[in-house]
């Protein structure tokens, strides 16, 4: 595997290199066909088109996996090598930042998509290592299942604290601040910057009632209190896990978009231009 | 409402042109005369073992039997004619042939782009059983050229009422030795299920079956080994005869594991305890077993021993060279279960250190100098049995961003069903997912009533054939690892499809295949875009967890 | 807290399938989600936990919940059968990989829609919210074009069909900018380098360019589409100049590759003879040129103001003569028609008609007009310009010696203007003319009388002396009839010459007469004695260069014309003089000769041979303030090739603006 592993890394390091190479040879033609006059963007505009395409071609490789049809990892490469590229084609192509007209829908749904290309490559890389952390690992589908779960759990542990006890702190406890915690995920938007941002309100919520408690209820409360703190890795795992899936509600559909009009695009230029 | 006859085990025969008569005459060969039919319970009858769980298979002279190397699912009883076991120096595969795993094509792999059903779930178009064959057809065998091997080769002839092949039926490990027809030969082959019940209420065949194992595998085992590589046949003769085979353990040691882990102690006796007198190297037939050290209170797992591992050799080595006080500087545990072979240090002394270039290398020295806290992997994936696998499914929770493209692409490849889930025990950063690990050792092999999971011949993958799973659970039940799934199967029109008799929905064994018939190879490593998933053993992995 | 590995157990967990399309509407609520998950259609599939089956052997009903759901439950199916875990059914919601399909396909269809619904929204390219727009069109375009995207790009109008054959098809915008714009030679020429823009420094290749090569348009309103950069002009010329520095050193003859029009001698005028004039400053350009109308060249003022004062004496100094006889012998004069001539000359004896008589012989004075007296002989023969004009089918009468001229090869020519006066002269011409020049212009101011007066004195033997009249004229002097110029840009001397060099090209059937028109221009440009000394002054040039050829077309440069390098160097004075003071920028660059070698240049009739007063300018001149050195910015660096070179020949436009009211009319 390791091996393996070398031989991969020394030829997606060799496509970088091609593909700066690529776009460098991009830069420079465009700049020697400006001095001989040449329509230098015609043949900038064709070199764009296939690298998008190439680009575009990383989503269907994704529905064909019953085929051998390389990698996932070599294609997220290419896709990444071509995509900082496509940067630079793009740059030689497009003059202007800001074109007018409808070009100027498609430099925004380009940059739209490059943003939030970049975007989500840095959250793949560094939000993995983020969920490492949490103690529990949890499938994002699924958390409507666990939550559900545990509120069972946590009402019928309360309930029978309640019987065997007969006090009331728990339960109200619960009806106070853990069902609305229990119900669905919370701190959402907290929990992404910061891994114990729900914990650390349950934290809170649990060790300013301690001292309300009798000895009997005590274990009663332990148990609901480290749920509490599976539930502050379940909100963290939903935000973090959310978020991974989210960017690319933005980057595909935009993707379309801006392909659909590249189309029109090629369809302008050869009938109002060449 | 779908309903069909819930398939039962004998529906897909070993051998559907067995008729009576001969079903008659193989109980009457000396073989089965001696069986005590009554031991056998009324749904299983012996009768109904040989109609339904044997073949007979007919060769001509100098045809191929068993390859060495393939995986098998059988035990072979020689009816008449008489087979030879090719020793030494074994026949390339050039001139044997290879056994290849019949992939899809290409376009028929595209195919399945438009085929899978994404709407509704395991869908089956079950008809009554129509006692469809369970294996794969005694395809054309290859012929040698006996002559050549008698010139070249170290034969045994095994004549008519003898049985071979039992190692790779009972183990569940590749053929220890080609098997060729000497003359033109009928044999019995016994599947699994047939050997199982025979093994199980028959005494005499129990011993048969045990005695050969036994036999066979120590000898074969010696046979293989470096140490014994430059002895002669006679001399091996004799080293067989003063070595113990050993048995630590049962073959199903998964109930016992999971009891263990239920209960969350485990108790392992140890084979050797560290400081004991040596006596007799240990060789791993078999299984597998921990080499530990004592440390502070504990036991520092070292390292993990599996079949062609040896234990014990630098202290004897030390021995020979005139150390007096020699004592076994770790302890050796079973892990589930193990076969060891036992070699008194006479052997050793008369046939094998004189050979020795230099003393053996001691790596558990370098494993024990290694820092307390490197060892965690390597324990974490002993006590929960990893070692086991081959292909275990190992996610790197740094890299994967949990966008489920391996799920999709297993679904993409299996009509849109995966067939495996992504969670499963973690480690630090490694997730060991439930996906089949395609062990060494499988035991969800051992109860199964069809022979519907088998290991695929040419690779050793162990596969469900869905057309003759009957949905019992005891694979599911079995696998230590909870890795193999019953699902509810539908039919087209997205009901459930139901047992006519008791109203209970049907369901099937699934699991991961390993895309054996895939032309691309397993696709959820193809599938993950930031190489977080891999197929691999323990071994591999404690190399990698190094780097990463 | 770490969550037991039970849940791993297949019990416990089933797959995950992120292939369907549905998940559970509870589950979407926060709620608990069933187990059996929606239906393929979308429907949800947990109404009911199992379903339940009749037990024939029991006669009861009972459950069958699947194990992942938690096994048979313990109440068990109703009476009826009905499961006893009945929930109101969900609302399946789709899976997130379903939406984010669905928003691409969502966002592919409002794009296709925005730019439907934009494509006639406005019109015209500065209308950015139409889907067609590529931006603005610089304003000058725009001022004319407005919102006819048609008038540049032709498929615009057109339908599906148009538009697809549109894209195979090359467009040809250059056609569309040609509507308007028009240029002096070959439009679709790089530097539309045709015939016209050749001179024998003019580029070897014909390029063929586009308008679109060089202009683009969509650029903004204020986006200047003419200002080109030097890297341009480089795409052809293999030149790389950071600045005017590296521009290859000028032409060895530059600026003149072609004598002047005029034959101005500077270095002898400024040198020699402005001095003896008493100049004060003989140097100063500006008495002569007019630095006001400075541009490529700097014109000089009119002869009046500038060489009057010398010259005006030269040219009232040689007459033309247009007829001229030779002196006949009695025996000819007999010949004549005397009766007719009686009747149509003045009495002969009359004190008027001899006025201005010079009687050859005494013996005419006793009365006697045919007394005998000698032929004399009249050296130069007829005259060129009357062996010319006097046509005949006759060979005979050129080359005869006078002696040998017959009376009779002359009397229908003396009875014709005794006659009728000027008028058969003016048909001669005409007819000889051939259109060139019209007699009337040739004989303008020659009266009736003067030429009866000369036709019928000869026919008398005699010979009229006239002075030249004052102010010029007609006058007789002896046996001919001059003209003499009444001063500069006399129109009727003009007219003479141009006929004589226009003469040799009126083609005939004779060489004789092809040779004569040739004597008749040869004598009449002759620098030093030609007719009204013009050709002293003005040069005579043959258009193509080629003096020596017979068909050249052969023109006087009767104004003081520039002579610019080339069409394409557009350097105009008038930024350069009077910089450091009225008069003194002009030396910086023009250097006179020590001598000039004028004279050799006007000798031919070639023009095209560099002769100048003026050392050739070089590059160092320019390079005083265009070239960036010491640090110095250059003067308009900025403007590059462009600030002394042109693309275009005569760029123009073919509609102009018309008075509305002559429209109307």
């Amino acid at each position: 595997m390791n091996k393996g592993n070398t031989l991969r890394v020394a030829l997606r390091a060799g496509f970088g290199v091609v593909a700066v190479g690529l776009a460098a040879a991009v830069v420079w033609l465009d700049q020697r066909q400006r001095l001989t006059l040449e329509r230098a963007e015609i043949d900038s505009g064709w070199i764009l088109l296939c690298a998008i395409i190439f680009l575009a071609l990383f989503n269907v490789r994704k529905k064909l996996s019953m085929i051998p049809a390389g990698r996932n990892s070599d294609w997220l490469a290419g896709h990444i090598g071509v995509g900082t590229i496509v940067v630079v084609i793009y740059a030689v192509h497009v003059r202007d930042p800001w074109p007018s007209g409808y070009e100027f829908v498609m430099a925004l749904l380009f940059y739209v998509v490059m943003l939030s290309g970049i975007c989500g490559y840095i959250l793949q890389r560094v939000l993995p290592r983020a969920m490492t952390n949490v103690r529990n690992e949890f499938i994002w589908e699924r958390i409507p299942l666990e939550l559900a779960t545990m509120r069972e759990e946590a009402e019928s542990l309360v309930m029978e604290c309640a019987r065997d006890t007969g006090s009331d702190v728990l339960p109200r406890l619960y009806r106070e601040d853990l069902e609305w915690f229990f119900r669905k995920p919370r701190f959402v938007f907290a929990s992404i910057l910061h891994a114990e941002a729900s914990s650390s309100w349950a934290r809170q919520r649990f060790g300013g009632v301690e001292s309300y408690l009798s000895a009997g209820e005590l274990d009663y409360f332990e148990r609901l209190r480290s749920m509490s703190y599976v539930k502050g890795d379940i909100d963290r795992a939903f935000a973090v896990q959310g978020l991974l899936k989210v960017w690319l509600l933005v980057h595909v559909p935009a993707t379309y978009a801006f392909l659909a009009l590249v189309v029109w695009h090629v369809i302008l230029i050869h009938v109002y231009l060449v | 409402m779908n309903t069909i006859l819930r398939p039962q085990r004998w529906d897909s025969p070993f051998d559907d042109e067995l008729g009576e008569e001969q079903v008659a005459s193989i109980l009457s060969l000396p073989a089965f005369l001696d069986i005590d039919s009554t031991r056998f319970p009324a749904q299983i009858p012996l009768a109904g073992i040989i109609a339904n769980d044997v073949r007979l298979v007919c060769f001509h002279r100098g045809d191929v039997v068993v390859r060495e190397g393939d995986y098998g699912n059988s035990a072979f009883l020689v009816v008449e004619g008489s087979v030879c076991v090719v020793l030494t120096p074994g026949i390339p595969a050039s001139v044997l042939g290879r056994t290849l795993t019949k992939r899809r094509g290409f376009f028929s792999a595209l195919a399945q782009l438009w085929k899978n059903r994404n709407d509704v779930p395991e869908v089956r178009h079950l008809k009554e059983s129509d006692g469809t064959k369970a294996g794969s057809a005694n395809a054309k065998a290859t012929r040698v050229d006996m002559e050549q091997v008698a010139a070249t080769q170290t034969t045994v002839q095994l004549e008519a009422g003898q049985i071979f092949g039992e190692i790779a039926a009972i183990a569940r490990s590749p053929r220890t030795a080609t098997i060729l027809a000497a003359a033109d030969a009928t044999l019995l082959e016994i599947r699994w299920q047939g050997l199982r019940e025979l093994r199980r209420y028959d005494t005499g065949w129990r011993e048969r079956i045990d005695t050969a194992y036994r036999a066979n595998a120590l000898k074969r085992h010696l046979m293989e080994d470096s140490l014994f590589a430059q002895l002669s046949a006679d001399e091996l003769d004799k080293v067989a005869a003063a070595t113990l085979f050993e048995t630590y353990g049962s073959l199903d040691w998964n109930v016992q594991f999971k009891r263990e882990q239920q209960s969350g102690t485990a108790k392992e006796t140890p084979i050797v305890t560290e400081g004991d007198y040596p006596d007799g190297l240990l060789m791993i037939r078999g299984g597998f077993a921990k080499v530990t050290r004592r440390i502070g209170y504990g036991e520092r797992v070292l390292t993990y021993l599996s079949a062609g591992s040896v234990f014990g050799l630098g202290e004897f080595y030390r021995i020979w060279k005139g150390d007096a006080d020699v004592a076994m500087r770790s302890s050796l545990s079973p892990l589930g279960y193990v076969d060891v072979l036992r070699v008194p240090y006479f052997v050793l002394e008369k046939y094998v250190f004189p050979h020795l270039a230099e003393e053996p290398e001691d790596h558990l020295q370098t494993a024990f100098d290694r820092p307390l806290t490197a060892d965690s992997l390597l324990k974490w994936a002993v006590d929960h049995r990893f070692i086991n696998g081959t292909k275990s499914m190992v996610i790197d929770l740094d890299r994967c961003v949990r966008c489920d493209d391996c799920v999709s692409a297993c679904a993409s490849t299996h009509g849109g069903n995966p067939r495996f889930v992504r969670h499963g025990k973690e480690h630090d950063h490694w997730m060991v997912a439930n996906a089949c690990m395609h062990c060494i050792d499988p035991v969800c092999m051992i109860g199964c009533p069809t022979g519907a999971i088998h290991r695929e011949e040419a690779t050793g993958m162990v596969v469900i054939n869905d057309e003759t799973c009957i949905g019992c659970q005891t694979c599911a039940n079995a696998c230590p690892y909870d890795n193999i799934r019953m699902v509810e199967i539908n039919s087209s029109d997205d009901t459930s499809i139901f047992d006519s008799e008791s109203g209970i929905p049907l369901m099937k064994a699934t699991k991961c295949d390993f895309c054996y018939d895939q032309p691309g190879g397993p696709a959820c490593v193809r599938a993950c875009a930031h190489d977080a998933i891999m197929r691999t053993s323990i071994v591999e992995l404690a190399q990698i967890a190094e780097v990463r | 807290m770490k969550l037991s590995s039970k849940r791993f157990r297949f019990e416990n967990s089933n797959y995950q399938r992120p292939n369907l399309q549905w998940r559970c509407g509870r589950a979407a609520a926060w709620g608990k989600p069933c187990t059996r998950g929606p239906k393929g259609d979308g429907s949800c599939g947990g109404v009911t936990a199992c379903k339940p089956f009749f037990d024939q052997k029991t006669s009861r009903w009972a459950c069958r919940r699947p194990l992942t759901a938690g096994g048979p439950c313990s109440e068990g199916p109703g009476p009826n059968g009905h499961c006893a875990h009945l929930r109101p059914p969900c609302v399946p919601r789709r899976t997130l990989r379903r939406i984010r399909s669905r928003l691409a396909l969502l966002a592919v269809l409002l794009v296709i829609a925005g730019i439907g619904a934009t494509l006639e929204y406005g019109t015209g390219a500065g209308n950015l919210g139409n889907s067609l727009s590529a931006g603005p069109l610089s304003s000058e375009h725009a001022r004319y074009i407005g919102n006819d995207c048609a008038a540049c790009h032709v498929p615009h109008d057109g339908g599906m069909e148009t538009w697809a054959s549109a894209v195979l098809v090359r467009n040809d915008m250059t056609s569309a900018c040609l509507d308007c714009h028009t240029f002096a030679g070959e439009e679709r020429n790089a530097h539309n380098f045709s015939k016209i823009s050749s001179n024998n420094l003019a580029p070897e290749q014909s390029t063929q360019t586009l308008c679109i090569t060089c202009h683009t348009e969509h650029n903004g309103s204020e986006a200047d589409l003419v200002t080109l950069s030097d890297a341009q002009c480089s795409s052809c010329h293999q030149v790389t100049m950071e600045n005017f520095a590296d521009h290859s050193a000028f032409d060895l003859q530059f600026p003149s590759w072609r004598r002047t029009s005029l034959r101005f001698d500077h270095v002898s005028h400024l040198g020699k003879y402005f001095l003896q004039a008493g100049a004060d400053d003989p140097t100063g350009c500006v008495d002569c040129h007019v630095a006001q109308r400075a541009d490529v060249a700097v014109p000089v003022r009119g002869f009046e103001e500038t060489c009057a004062s010398c010259h005006a004496g030269d040219i009232n100094d040689r007459a033309l003569t247009i007829l001229s006889l030779p002196e006949m012998s009695a025996e000819q004069f007999v010949a004549l028609d005397q009766a007719y001539l009686s009747e149509v000359c003045p009495s002969r004896g009359s004190r008027d008609f001899y006025q201005s008589l010079i009687l050859a012989r005494q013996a005419v004075a006793a009365g006697d007009p045919f007394g005998d007296f000698e032929s004399i002989a009249y050296g130069e023969g007829m005259g060129p310009v009357m062996q010319w004009s006097m046509a005949s089918d006759s060979a005979d009468i050129y080359d005869l010696p006078v002696d040998d001229v017959t009376v009779d090869d002359l009397s229908w020519l003396f009875l014709d203007l005794a006659d009728s006066g000027t008028s058969p002269l003016a048909d001669l011409l005409d007819d000889r003319a051939a259109g060139a020049v019209k007699g009337s212009v040739l004989l303008a101011g020659l009266s009736d009388a003067l030429v009866r007066q000369a036709v019928c004195a000869w026919t008398s033997n005699a010979e009229v002396r006239q002075d030249p009249p004052f102010g010029g004229g007609w006058y007789i002097d002896g046996l001919s009839l001059n003209y003499m110029p009444n001063g500069h840009a006399d129109p009727v001397m003009r007219s003479w010459l141009d006929l004589a060099v226009a003469a040799p090209l009126l083609a005939t059937e004779h060489d004789e007469e092809d040779g004569q028109a040739l004597i008749m221009r040869d004598t009449l440009i002759n620098p030093k004695r030609g007719a009204g000394a013009c050709a002293g002054c003005h040069g005579v040039s043959a258009e193509n260069g080629d003096g020596d050829d017979p068909d050249a077309l052969v023109a006087i440069d009767w104004r003081a014309k520039d002579s610019p390098w080339s069409p394409y160097l557009n350097y105009s004075h008038g930024p350069h003089l009077n910089l450091l003071g009225e008069g003194t920028a002009c030396v910086q660059c023009h250097r006179l000769k020590d001598e000039s070698g004028l004279a050799d240049a006007f000798e031919t009739l070639n023009p095209v041979q560099p002769a100048s007063s003026f050392m050739p300018i070089g590059k160092d001149q320019c390079m005083a303030c265009h070239g960036a050195e010491d640090g110095l910015q250059a003067v308009a660096s900025d403007r590059g090739c462009l600030l002394c070179h042109d693309y275009h020949l005569d760029s123009g436009f073919s509609h102009q603006m018309v008075d509305m009211q002559q429209l109307r009319e």
